[in-house]
């Protein structure tokens, strides 16, 4: 957003595009733009099969069994394509209130539109699911191939203060996925302990989990050097003075680095590298990281 | 040592210190995860001390506004002393010399050496308390029973006032004995007369005055100036003369109470017998040290002064998260962790 655009809500964000590719076969029948292990009469030609192993009449290709030395009837068989359901789980919690103007959330609607229209493009129907400490109804959004759908969620959130004192409701979020394997793009800032992320990441194992950790970069890397700092939780509300002095920054940067480097290799035992969106969302970078997985 | 307040129902204010104990009011910058900032012993520490040195501001703010002083106080201490009544005669004979002559460069008159020799003793006793009865045709109270020396010592200069009339002993006595009366009972009540002559007493006042002194059990010294030519005090007429020294002296004996008599014709020998009176009175007393009263809220005002500046100092080294910190903010590439 330009630093004169005044405009807010959904409309004032310039339309970014990404793209997603997935390395596994997706479960759902239907038609759509991903490769499956399905073979059937629809999509890409795949290779000349035995009648007896696909007894279809309709798709008897002359020409090849002609060709048959040994006189056998040969059937044309095609890769069918596939669709997926992409969601957006959004972590809703009061930490994503932080700084001014909240600009994780302003990270997380671009996110939302980006991913919602990269799954229309596709033909994949897209979904929302918002959580603090339960799930956030208002934010629920099934998935959907109707395009159009996620501008609601938009302007939603774009007026939701989140208030939420722990993301406990990301552990029911898989209750909502039903049973195929659906693309989540898991949008948080991923500011609580290693363990629960793990319990998360357990219970969404049978998805493909994309972490977009969407950081500010006040929260570390722009701490003063010197100085008093009175810091408020903003989900448990506790208060503490710190005297910042380079030597507890250093700490604070070593530590953030250590706890960064584990969580990352969290969420690769789980598939998805973690992608790191701090104050800016850049849509290229993202397609990216999602195409090379 | 006691405190007190001027406005005591002001110190239930002293409740509002407790407020930064409990929030220190510094303004609170909303972070994410507070996990994220390294558990700091210094900060902690830091963090109490800020908070008490605001509890201290607080109190001490309302520990001046209530007006916190040291009450004037008597402090009640045991040392050697008495309580002295100087009863000096303000004869007219008393403004001459031992010799009996105006006194010139040399020779000073016998009330300038009493009042000298006194005041040595009396600055030599610092617990004692002092009174001055000077007497004439009339007894006078200079000074009633005191502790304080500048006082007394204003009332000993006085004595050396051009003297008055005759001598009217039995009434000095007689004052000299009331100025005992209100003192408390442990103190030795040491009456001091200093006389160049004597009197006829009379009967009726005579009784009086034994009556007294034995109730008050007062010492007696009595310090006959003698002038050349005089009758001397301890002279054994069979009878002497109703107004001798003599007399006198026999009717102090007879009082039943510590008696002594020194006779002095010269300012040597009203030192010796001062002195003598020194050694003698060396008995316990309970005397009071007076302490003003001492305002300490200019120094409650100062503590909450040099608190508020301490915190004032603080607030300048305090923070903000974000753009404040001197580098520009610039946006960050987007990277994959």
């Amino acid at each position: 957003m330009k630093e004169g655009d005044r405009r807010v809500g959904p409309n004032a964000e310039p339309i970014r595009e990404i793209s997603y590719r997935i390395r596994w076969n997706p479960s759902q029948y239907g038609h759509g733009s991903h490769r499956t292990r399905h073979y059937g009469a629809d999509g890409d030609f795949c290779d000349y099969v035995p009648f007896w192993r696909q007894p279809d009449a309709r798709r008897i290709d002359l020409r090849q069994s002609l060709r048959s030395p040994f006189d056998e009837i040969y059937v044309r068989q095609s890769e069918q394509r596939s669709r997926i359901a992409v969601y957006v789980i959004a972590d809703l919690s009061a930490s994503m209130r932080f700084g001014e103007g909240m600009p994780k959330m302003r990270m997380l609607a671009q996110l939302v539109r980006a991913v919602a229209l990269a799954a229309h493009r596709a033909g994949d129907a897209f979904g929302f699911i918002g959580c603090d400490e339960g799930l956030v109804e208002e934010l629920f959004l099934p998935a959907s191939r109707k395009r159009g759908t996620e501008t609601n969620i938009l302007e939603r959130l774009y007026s939701f203060v989140p208030t939420g004192r722990n993301v406990d409701g990301l552990k029911h979020v898989a209750e909502r996925l039903g049973a195929h394997r659906q693309l989540l793009f898991l949008a948080s800032d991923f500011h609580m302990p290693l363990h629960q992320i793990k319990i998360i990441l357990e219970t969404l194992a049978r998805h493909d989990v994309a972490p977009i950790v969407l950081r500010s970069a006040q929260e570390e890397q722009e701490l003063p050097s010197w100085g008093l700092l009175e810091l408020r939780d903003l989900e448990s509300g506790d208060m503490r003075l710190t005297l910042m002095r380079p030597k507890l920054r250093k700490i604070l940067l070593e530590e953030a680095h250590d706890r960064a480097r584990k969580f990352e290799r969290l969420c690769q035992s789980y598939g998805r590298s973690p992608f790191l969106i701090v104050d800016r969302f850049d849509a290229d970078r993202l397609s990216e990281h999602l195409l090379l997985g | 040592m006691s405190f007190s307040f001027d406005h005591p129902e002001l110190l239930w204010l002293l409740v509002l210190a407790l407020i930064p104990l409990i929030n220190p009011g510094q303004k609170a910058h909303a972070y994410p995860w507070l996990a994220l900032m390294p558990r700091d012993l210094l900060s902690t520490c830091f963090d109490g001390f800020l908070r008490l040195v605001a509890a201290t501001c607080v109190a001490a703010l309302i520990l001046g506004v209530a007006g916190l002083h040291r009450k004037r106080d008597n402090i009640e201490r045991i040392g050697e002393g008495a309580h002295i009544v100087l009863l000096l005669d303000r004869s007219v004979s008393m403004d001459q010399t031992f010799a009996n002559r105006t006194p010139n460069g040399r020779e000073e008159s016998k009330t300038a050496a009493a009042v000298r020799l006194v005041k040595e003793l009396f600055s030599k006793r610092p617990h004692d308390q002092f009174a001055v009865v000077a007497f004439s045709t009339s007894p006078i109270l200079a000074m009633p029973m005191t502790a304080k020396r500048a006082p007394i010592m204003a009332a000993l200069d006085a004595m050396n006032r051009p003297a008055l009339a005759h001598t009217d002993i039995g009434r000095g006595l007689g004052l000299a004995l009331t100025t005992f009366e209100g003192d408390d009972q442990t103190a030795t009540r040491v009456v001091l007369f200093v006389s160049d002559g004597a009197g006829v007493i009379d009967r009726l006042v005579q009784e009086k005055i034994r009556a007294e002194a034995l109730k008050l059990n007062a010492h007696l010294y009595y310090l006959y100036l003698r002038t050349d030519g005089d009758p001397g005090l301890f002279e054994t007429e069979a009878l002497p003369d109703r107004d001798a020294p003599a007399a006198l002296h026999r009717f102090f004996e007879s009082l039943g109470v510590p008696y002594r008599a020194f006779e002095a014709d010269n300012p040597d020998a009203i030192r010796t017998a001062v002195e003598a009176i020194n050694r003698l009175e060396t008995s316990p007393t309970i005397y009071f040290e007076q302490t003003p009263r001492r305002d300490y809220s200019n120094h409650a005002y100062a503590v909450a002064l040099s608190a508020l500046l301490a915190l004032l100092a603080t607030r300048f080294a305090e923070r903000q998260l974000g753009s404040q910190t001197g580098a520009p903010r610039k946006p960050k590439a987007a990277v994959s962790s």
